[in-house]
């Protein structure tokens, strides 16, 4: 009986206007997004540039954290991102000092130094005119260094007070600390770039995380209108009554129609994952490799996949629950927050978001340090999801048998029954 | 195995609300009929015995199982549901597909009945025939095809001729006299009419409680020797429905042939005792003082 009905399901489904509309979203976000991604080609010696990447080096954590801070001291604002969107703060009088006995033990320099230092430079700013704008310009760099003396937990002690100075989403904070050490990429730190993507991810598995990073996104969000639709299609319809009656088990109808609709989400994602894969078969050919033609399967069965069922399972049973669009509202602000919580960290900030972001065709070493943190991520979003279901399955049987009344009360008869 | 519901003592609250109140009944093979005004508590209770409600109180058996064994219960039982109605992008053949999959059914035997019985309900030609495009009757006669689909011991119908024009009601209730034979048919209406054509046994509930449990025959005797005609002038019909419960008025002109219950004998001379049918004696038994049960 299961398989029938989840073949009923998904055959009702792929009737639907909303399933089309669904294919068209997905084909114009990988045309947009991932379309025009360049083949990874092997570096070249003696090139300007071959991009940059965020250090992990303390001391090159420190000495990019401290420029920042100087540069945003020197012209009075500090940039932040509280919810992820841009803004200037200009602190007052006394949080200012506060800033500069900071700056001051970082650099190792008394308050009198110091205040020369910056009189000095802000001295020897200049401004020049073209086109009827004004531009600032340096006429001499800064003097002013880290100290050899700042430990680095002394240096993330500052760092804090700093943080809490300028307010949340400042560059100070623990979320962007380390996304402001982005330097640039030597040759060597290009080549072994290029060949761990090669040798470790044979060019498909990189392509395979950009892939899940995307649609990571949209999958955060897109199964919510799914099993509100088809929570609503039975309120709407009036076929509650009949189809309650039926002998077919809560549990059977419940994992059929979710298993359905996992399904009509996930496979249209695999197909198209045959677009990227080619590029990756590509790629590998044009190094001399054969590229892991399941990498795709493998990562978007385990990254994009728990997402789709922990949306899936927890809007179903707030559907169930309220029989309203709220289960929505809940999901947008959900997949909100998930999409700021990662603004900083757009490569391999894991944690238990339920977007895991990597935002890069390559880093595999990025990666493998934090493969086991997505790893429990996805596992911790699958057993919720499991466990949403069974509570689901309890929540639908209970409304078979009239249990629970529309807005999602235990009804007061059925208190009143166990009490006795 | 003899075919009997058993109901004992049955109650169903809503919070404080009494919906169903003790109520004490057996149901045997056939067509049986529940009557009883809107909010009486027939849908209560044929959602009771369709496991969609729980009673809160006393005891169900159907066919010697206990109604709490919903599973089983539900595989014997085929329900229509007031307001029937399913998705409306699906054709008639898709609905009985998808509610003989709910209802256990294997594919073979799905593909046999689905035809026979779209075909007994006249439906055969609208196979294809989206709900959404369905017009009240044929929604009906879907509704009454699915639930009978797995070849339920048990049918339970509630209001099926609500809304339905005279030839439409005509047919549902002789296609329900058809399905009755080798099961039991539950039959819930407000209308006496289609009570008084199909079933033998009834029953009529007023604010939850049995008022009546017996044969039509029997209503109609509680009437007897209780009903009168008379023509009298429309001046006077005010105070006629002041005194008696008036059943029917037949204008002529400035004078009305009224139908209308009388305890006490002949109440005025030109008044005319006459045959009680069942609506009569179903307003006589709604009417009298308290609704006190009679149970036969």
């Amino acid at each position: 009986m299961w398989l029938t009905l989840f073949r009923k399901e998904c055959k009702m489904w792929c009737k639907s206007i909303m399933f089309f509309g669904y294919l068209a979203v997905i084909l114009f976000f990988y045309l947009t997004q991932m379309g025009s991604e360049d083949v990874p080609a092997k570096p070249e010696p003696g090139k300007e540039s071959y991009g940059y990447h965020y250090s992990t080096d303390e001391k090159v954590i420190m000495e990019t954290a401290m420029d920042n801070l100087l540069y945003e001291y020197c012209y009075g604002v500090y940039v932040t991102y509280p919810m992820g969107f841009y803004k200037g703060v200009r602190l007052n009088k006394e949080k200012t000092e506060k800033i500069e006995v900071i700056i001051e033990k970082l650099t190792g320099k008394t308050d009198e130094e110091f205040k020369k230092i910056i009189n000095d430079y802000k001295r020897g700013v200049k401004y020049e005119s073209s086109g009827g704008a004004s531009y600032q310009t340096e006429a001499a760099p800064l003097d002013l260094k880290l100290s050899k003396d700042i430990t680095y937990d002394e240096f993330l002690g500052y760092m804090e007070q700093a943080a809490k100075l300028i307010g949340n989403g400042s560059k100070y904070g623990d979320t962007y600390l380390k996304s402001n050490a982005r330097v640039p990429l030597t040759y060597e730190e290009a080549l072994h770039e290029y060949n761990q993507m090669k040798e470790k991810d044979r060019f498909s598995g990189a392509y395979a995380r950009l892939y899940c990073d995307y649609f990571g996104i949209l999958l955060g969000i897109i199964p919510v209108f799914f099993v509100t639709s088809r929570v609503l299609k039975d309120k709407h319809s009036h076929a509650k009554g009949v189809l309650y009656g039926k002998s077919a088990s809560s549990a059977v109808i419940i994992t059929a129609r979710m298993a359905a609709i996992c399904t009509i989400l996930f496979l249209p994602i695999l197909l198209l994952s045959l677009l990227p894969l080619s590029q990756a078969v590509y790629a590998a050919g044009k190094a001399g490799i054969t590229a892991d033609y399941l990498a795709f399967l493998k990562y978007c069965t385990g990254w994009l996949l728990p997402s789709i069922m922990a949306v899936t399972a927890l809007g179903y049973f707030l559907g169930e629950l309220t029989e309203g669009v709220f289960p929505i509202l809940i999901q947008v602000i959900w997949w909100f927050a998930s999409l700021l919580a990662n603004v900083s960290q757009m490569i391999g900030g894991f944690g238990y978001n339920l977007i895991p972001r990597f935002n890069s065709l390559g880093e595999y070493s990025v990666f493998y340090k934090s493969r086991d943190s997505l790893v429990w991520n996805r596992i911790v979003y699958t057993v919720a999801a499991l466990v949403l279901t069974a509570a689901l399955v309890y929540l639908y049987e209970c409304k078979r048998k009239g249990i629970y009344i529309k807005n999602g009360k235990v009804s007061k008869a059925h208190i009143r029954k166990s009490k006795a | 195995m003899n075919q009997e519901i058993i109901l004992k003592n049955v109650s169903k609250y809503y919070g404080k609300k009494k919906a169903v109140d003790g109520i004490n009944l057996t149901i045997s093979e056939g067509m049986f009929g529940l009557l009883g005004r809107n909010g009486a508590g027939k849908t209560t209770l044929m959602k009771i015995l369709a496991t969609l409600h729980n009673p809160t109180e006393g005891e169900i058996s159907v066919n010697g199982i206990n109604i709490r064994e919903t599973k089983k219960i539900r595989s014997m039982t085929g329900y229509l549901p007031q307001d029937f109605s399913m998705y409306g992008g699906m054709t008639a053949y898709e609905v009985m597909d998808y509610l003989g999959t709910l209802s256990g059914m294997k594919k073979e035997e799905r593909k046999k009945r689905i035809p026979e019985l779209l075909d007994k309900v006249n439906l055969s030609a609208n196979h294809r025939t989206k709900v959404r495009a369905m017009s009240g009757g044929m929604r009906r006669r879907l509704g009454i095809a699915q639930a009978i689909l797995h070849n339920p011991q048990i049918l339970i119908v509630d209001e099926p001729t609500a809304g339905l024009d005279p030839e439409e009601r005509v047919r549902f209730r002789n296609l329900l006299c058809e399905i009755a034979q080798d099961r039991i048919v539950l039959l819930s209406t407000h209308i006496v009419g289609d009570i008084e054509a199909t079933c033998e046994d009834i029953a009529v509930l007023d604010n939850g409680k049995l008022l009546f449990r017996g044969t039509v025959r029997e209503l109609i005797e509680m009437a007897e020797g209780k009903v009168y005609t008379a023509e009298i002038s429309r001046m006077e019909l005010e105070e006629l429905k002041a005194k008696h419960i008036v059943t029917a008025i037949l204008s002529k002109g400035s004078m009305a042939e009224v139908r209308f219950l009388s305890e006490e004998g002949t109440p005025f001379e030109k008044a005319v005792l006459t045959e009680p049918s069942a609506e009569d004696a179903y307003l006589y038994l709604m009417g009298r003082e308290g609704g006190k049960a009679v149970c036969g």
